[in-house]
């Protein structure tokens, strides 16, 4: 009896084109952005493409130093890294809970927790404003830190509930009969099990965090001691916006979250092949 | 080796979260959010944020306000929505002293709302009634009408002529500024003929709404034209529709430059500047950009007005000037008894003429206040707007007469821009008009 081989699939030269058309799509504006940073409103509009004709790197200083990036970059971390601390911390727990659990109830809340989805963001601005002021947060970083963990718990649960809900049963069982409460079964089974999960929801809840503009511009406001940078940035339009000061003020406020997207993108894969090594 | 036992991810969160909790309170006593004004400092939002032409010379005045009077400035910049910022401000009871803010939109209808008050007994106590002209007074009354109450202190003056590049209009065989809308079309042929776009407008923004205005009101006298803006009637007022069918014969004619209705006011600047187009309405705010640009496009522009056509009310060319730029609105709260006495120190020091003088040297403004400031017209194209006078008629700028209705009225006239007809047009800015 002979067996039929099945032809193994590859890509061809067709796929490889095709991805790296794919890669040159998505890098073709981080290559205009990098550019323009370095170039006069003219070069940017007459050759936009272009290498500059004279690399202007002062552009990076007279953007730094007009728009006050500092201070705000200060605010950004601070409020981002509150957020998420917050964000985790009543999370976690939570997932814990409803993964633990499967009855009514916990289905019940995991829903109440979806709903959070059909909100939109535009529609809470006019009560969340109304909120800031009656608790006399308006033009502070506290409200903000407060309200992104709100707005970021619906997807941080759920994500997080599906991760843990992959812990065996059997390693939670054996664990309880060593002795585990529910705080040891969270920190030493659940949270190392679900680190994928965990750091995922990190990455994509501080990228919303430190990207979030709306609330922080109407909410935080521009006062340069609280605003954020991603207010700071506009302070640099005007009825003649130098777009090359502009441009490098937007690459100066990329580099902070492409640096730690980097670094916890790599964690995450560790994360994800220790797990697969162990037997 | 590595002796530590948690993965490096589990590592990376702690050490992050523990940071995060760490720095907290530390990061948080660098900034203070108390903005209650002591009696001793004043709350300001301005429209001149940290990137506009003006905010040297604005910073100049506060720092020597405060050197002088010991009282602070709390500066707070208000972006493109400072409308928006300032309402949300005052409905939170975080109302600011005085916004320095240009008359549109929203802010038309802030002394009405009663987040401003009347700006007539303050000019009148603080000496300014006579320094400030009264064409710049007339013009921040409310409904422009002469009994109207002054709603702010007029700052920031404009001149908005257009500009021609004589360089690019004698290579193309245009030896003469056009004076007529006859030999505009003459021109852009010719200078289409010779690779160079004829005239640059940003169809998709407000450099474009306001030249349209120009040309649409060139048949009506300006009475009308106030009305037809505040109340519409352009399809029912017959000088009017002539006007937007000039409009329509023009940007048929070629003299816009190709795809007019998707650029904007910067795409505008970019193109006259690099010498791509030869024309383009442009107010005395770019006079220091165009400078800076290093072109040298401001040693080959010479300022005019738009051609006007045969049976036109207008015998010279047309431009704008106004002085709804930029002024002074002082709200409730900045007038109050124990307030508005640091307000009277900190406006009238703008008013210096020092300090007026290094406004026009740095962005060109138009001076609000009688006197000679030519010696501070350093500038090539300042100097040439001192003297448009003599070579101009003044159209009637709209900002003030279509009020809230700015945004629909562009969105109407992006599609003037592209393909509209005059009756098209007309009934889109009766509709925008009536809201």
């Amino acid at each position: 009896m002979t067996t039929i081989r099945r032809p193994r699939r590859t890509g061809g030269p067709a796929a490889t084109v095709l991805s790296w058309l794919y890669a040159l799509l998505l890098a073709a504006p981080l290559y205009y952005l990098a550019v323009s940073a370095l170039k006069t409103n003219i070069e940017i509009f007459t050759r936009p493409f272009a290498l500059p004709t004279h690399w202007l790197w002062d552009n990076f200083s007279t953007a730094w130093r007009t728009a006050d990036l500092g201070g705000a970059l200060l605010n950004s971390v601070l409020i981002s890294a509150v957020a998420i601390v917050l964000t985790l911390a009543l999370a976690l727990p939570a997932a814990y809970a409803l993964a633990r659990q499967d009855n009514r109830l916990a289905r019940a809340i995991t829903g109440a927790f979806s709903a959070g989805f059909l909100i939109p963001p535009f529609a809470a601005l006019i009560p969340t404003v109304i909120l800031a002021i009656k608790l006399d947060l308006f033009y502070t970083r506290e409200f903000q830190m407060l309200f992104l963990p709100a707005s970021a718990l619906p997807l941080s649960v759920l994500l997080l509930t599906q991760f843990m809900r992959t812990v065996p049963p059997a390693l939670v069982e054996s664990a309880a009969l060593d002795g585990a409460g529910h705080w040891r079964l969270l920190i030493s089974v659940f949270i190392p099990i679900a680190m994928p999960g965990l750091v995922s929801v990190t990455i994509l809840q501080l990228l919303t965090f430190w990207n979030e503009y709306l609330f922080s511009l109407t909410i935080t406001g521009t006062a340069p001691d609280v605003r954020t940078v991603q207010v700071a940035l506009p302070t640099l339009i005007s009825d003649a916006t130098n777009f090359g000061v502009l441009t490098a003020g937007t690459v100066l406020t990329l580099l902070p979250v492409y640096v730690t997207y980097a670094i916890s993108s790599r964690r995450m894969q560790e994360a994800l092949t220790a797990g697969a090594v162990k037997g | 080796m590595d002796h530590r036992t948690r993965p490096r991810a589990v590592r990376a969160v702690a050490a992050f979260v523990i940071s995060a909790v760490a720095l907290g309170p530390a990061l948080a006593a660098c900034g203070s959010d108390d903005k209650a004004a002591a009696p001793d400092s004043i709350d300001v939002v301005t429209r001149w944020s940290a990137g506009n032409s003006a905010a040297a010379a604005q910073n100049r005045v506060f720092q020597a306000f405060t050197a002088e009077t010991g009282i602070k400035v709390n500066v707070t910049e208000g972006l493109e929505t400072i409308d928006d910022q300032v309402e949300n401000a005052v409905a939170a009871g975080k109302s600011p002293d005085l916004v320095i803010v240009n008359l549109f939109d929203k802010t038309l209808g802030w002394l009405d709302a009663g987040v401003t008050v009347p700006a007539d007994q303050y000019i009148k106590d603080w000496g300014l009634a006579d320094k400030i002209k009264p064409a710049a007074l007339d013009e921040w009354r409310v409904g422009g009408a002469p009994t109207g109450k002054v709603q702010g202190l007029p700052f920031s003056g404009f001149s908005w002529p257009l500009w021609y590049n004589t360089e690019l209009l004698k290579k193309a065989g245009v030896d003469k500024i056009p004076a007529t809308t006859d030999e505009l079309i003459a021109a852009a042929a010719k200078l289409r003929a010779s690779g160079v776009a004829p005239l640059a407008v940003g169809g998709n923004d407000w450099t474009g709404q306001k030249l349209f205005y120009q040309i649409a009101q060139s048949y009506t006298d300006a009475a009308t034209v106030k009305q037809v803006m505040q109340k519409g009637g352009y399809c029912s007022t017959p000088t009017v529709l002539e006007g937007i069918k000039l409009f329509t014969q023009l940007r048929d004619a070629g003299v816009f430059v190709d795809n007019a209705a998707g650029l904007t006011a910067d795409a505008m600047y970019a193109s006259y500047y690099s010498g791509k187009a030869a024309i383009m309405p442009a107010g005395s705010w770019a006079y220091t950009e165009s400078t800076a640009s290093g072109t040298g496009i401001d040693k080959k522009t010479t300022l005019g007005g738009f051609p006007v056509p045969s049976g036109a009310t207008f015998k010279k060319p047309t431009a704008y000037r106004g002085f709804t730029g930029v002024g002074f609105m002082i709200t409730k709260k900045g007038a109050e008894p124990g307030r508005i006495d640091n307000l009277r120190k900190f406006i009238t020091k703008f008013y210096a003429d020092t300090s007026v003088g290094d406004f026009v040297k740095d962005s060109g403004i138009l001076p609000p206040t009688t006197g000679d400031f030519g010696s501070y017209a350093t500038n090539p194209l300042l100097t040439q707007s001192l003297g448009l006078d003599a070579t101009v008629d003044y159209a009637v700028v709209p900002d003030v007469w279509i009020g809230a209705a700015s945004d629909r009225i562009i969105q109407v006239l992006t599609g003037a821009y592209g393909k509209s007809t005059p009756q098209q047009i007309c009934a889109g800015l009766d509709t925008a008009t009536k809201g």
